[in-house]
């Protein structure tokens, strides 16, 4: 079975399903948490809503990031925004997801403008 | 099951830098309860190692350089509540009856690896801790108007206590200004809304009723404990950030075994890590109602984190169970000196780890 980190290293975001109950599971697993059974990787959609965010900061230069907590699809991580102008139950999608030099996993997400006009 | 009593105990100094291995730093409290106690090396039945060192066989190492050939001995590590956990497992030897008397010593060094949880992908690059307190900090302003400066008001309080904590990492005081100034980290958190890592050991040596009542002039006993792991990752308890599920029902399994309710305890450690954790403490304990928090530390609640808190003391990740029931126990015998909290009977113990995902409460009273 191929490890997230294969996917991730190549800017593809997977989750794993289970084959038997078809539950997500997440972080991924090779077997299912509820029934115990295989699991193997999915893509999903890439739509998600900004459930709470926080502006972070750093170091040198107070340079402000955005990140919050993203339903994406029925699945919940932490990613960073590419815009400070934003809101809870905002519609986001993620632009890309890879592993940076300093070997962390990023998920980076941004409005989802078309959906957001019509329900802001 | 038998009674279990906390015959007595010690806690190094918490510091930035040390030379010491951990193997060493771990046998400094112990050296100190066993050179104290009238209890005979040869009648220590467990040795138990809190940390997340990754030194391998480090609990048959600290045995075998503290002189001890214990039945049973083992490391356990479990994030920023190994130590708790650890105490757990020594009380259930004996109150099991397969130990009379275990040594319990939880140590860490500065740059120990259990400062994040590298496995938790959930996280993304957002991996260090601050950040998912920050998220917690956020939405309990949000839903509760929880301010900023009643967090900072905690770390005012536990960097004050600390002063009289002669262990404590923090002996300067902080004003409400210092902490609202320092520098942003992740809104609304800010430098001294953060408790640091660094270098530090605690032990307590267990007993069994029989050899308690034996030995020790004040036993303090261990009267209810809870524990609860909802999950590693912390996408699993994002779907709620207005408490600490974890910590309310091992909570709530620990007054029951007490036989307690909340307003009967009277002196709390609590883990503030980071300063909104123990505003959530408070609401998860049941000290007050849900939303509350903010305004129960402004009614300046002394009893709450006497020693400094972790905001005070530090966070040796593997000692901090461990000195946290030092000092309550060290309260309860009336021995904690400018710090000592007049007319106290119960004490608490808040110990979480890893976004909240576990906690252990441990109750421990003098009767």
């Amino acid at each position: 079975m191929p490890d997230f980190l294969d996917f991730i290293k190549k800017g593809q975001f997977r989750i794993t399903i289970c084959l038997s109950c078809r539950k997500k599971i997440w972080p991924p697993s090779s077997f299912c948490s509820y029934c115990l059974s295989k699991t193997k990787f999915r893509k999903i959609k890439n739509a998600g809503i900004l459930r709470e965010y926080v502006y972070s900061y750093k170091n040198v230069d107070c340079q402000k990031t955005t990140f919050g907590i993203i339903d994406l699809s029925g699945i919940v991580l932490i990613g960073s925004i590419c815009d400070t102008t934003v809101y809870r139950g905002m519609k986001v999608k993620m632009t890309s997801c890879g592993i940076s030099p300093d070997g962390k996993v990023f998920y980076h997400f941004a409005p989802s403008f078309e959906n957001n006009n019509m329900n802001k | 099951m038998r009674k279990v009593a906390v015959a007595s105990y010690a806690t190094s100094n918490f510091v930035r830098n040390i030379n010491s291995s951990i193997f060493e730093l771990a046998c400094q409290p112990c050296i100190e309860i066993l050179k104290d106690s009238s209890l005979g090396r040869e009648e220590i039945d467990a040795v138990l190692f809190s940390s997340c060192s990754t030194e391998q066989y480090s609990s048959a190492i600290i045995s075998e350089m503290l002189g001890i050939k214990p039945k049973v001995a083992y490391r356990m590590d479990n994030l920023c509540n190994s130590g708790t956990n650890t105490i757990v497992s020594g009380m259930s030897y004996i109150a099991a009856g397969l130990c009379d008397s275990v040594l319990v010593v939880g140590a860490e060094k500065a740059d120990s690896k259990a400062n994040r949880l590298e496995w938790d992908i959930t996280r993304g690059s957002f991996i260090s801790p601050v950040y998912w307190a920050a998220l917690f900090a956020k939405a309990h302003m949000q839903k509760y108007g929880t301010t900023e400066e009643q967090m900072a008001m905690v770390s005012v309080k536990n960097r004050n206590n600390a002063i009289k904590n002669p262990s404590a990492l923090f002996r300067k005081p902080v004003t409400l200004e210092d902490v609202l100034s320092s520098r942003k980290i992740a809104d609304p958190i800010k430098l001294l809304d953060c408790c640091s890592t660094c270098n530090g050991s605690s032990a307590l040596l267990l007993l069994s009723e029989n050899k308690a009542k034996k030995l020790c002039e004040n036993p303090v006993w261990i009267k209810g404990v809870g524990q609860r792991t909802n999950s590693a990752s912390f996408s699993k308890t994002a779907y709620d950030l207005s408490s600490i599920s974890a910590a309310k029902n091992a909570a709530r399994d620990a007054f029951k075994m007490a036989s307690l309710k909340p307003k009967e305890i009277d002196i709390a450690e609590v883990h503030d890590a980071f300063s909104i954790l123990e505003i959530l403490a408070y609401e998860d304990l049941e000290f007050v109602d849900k939303g509350e928090g903010g305004k129960f530390v402004e009614q300046d609640q002394l009893s709450i984190n006497p020693r400094g808190g972790i905001l005070g003391c530090g966070h040796p990740v593997g000692a901090t169970g461990v000195a946290q029931t030092a000092e309550i126990v060290k309260q309860l015998t009336g021995n904690a000196g400018q710090r000592q909290i007049k007319h106290c009977k119960n004490g608490l113990v808040h110990n979480l780890a890893a976004a909240g995902t576990s906690a252990t409460i441990i109750i421990l009273g003098v009767n």
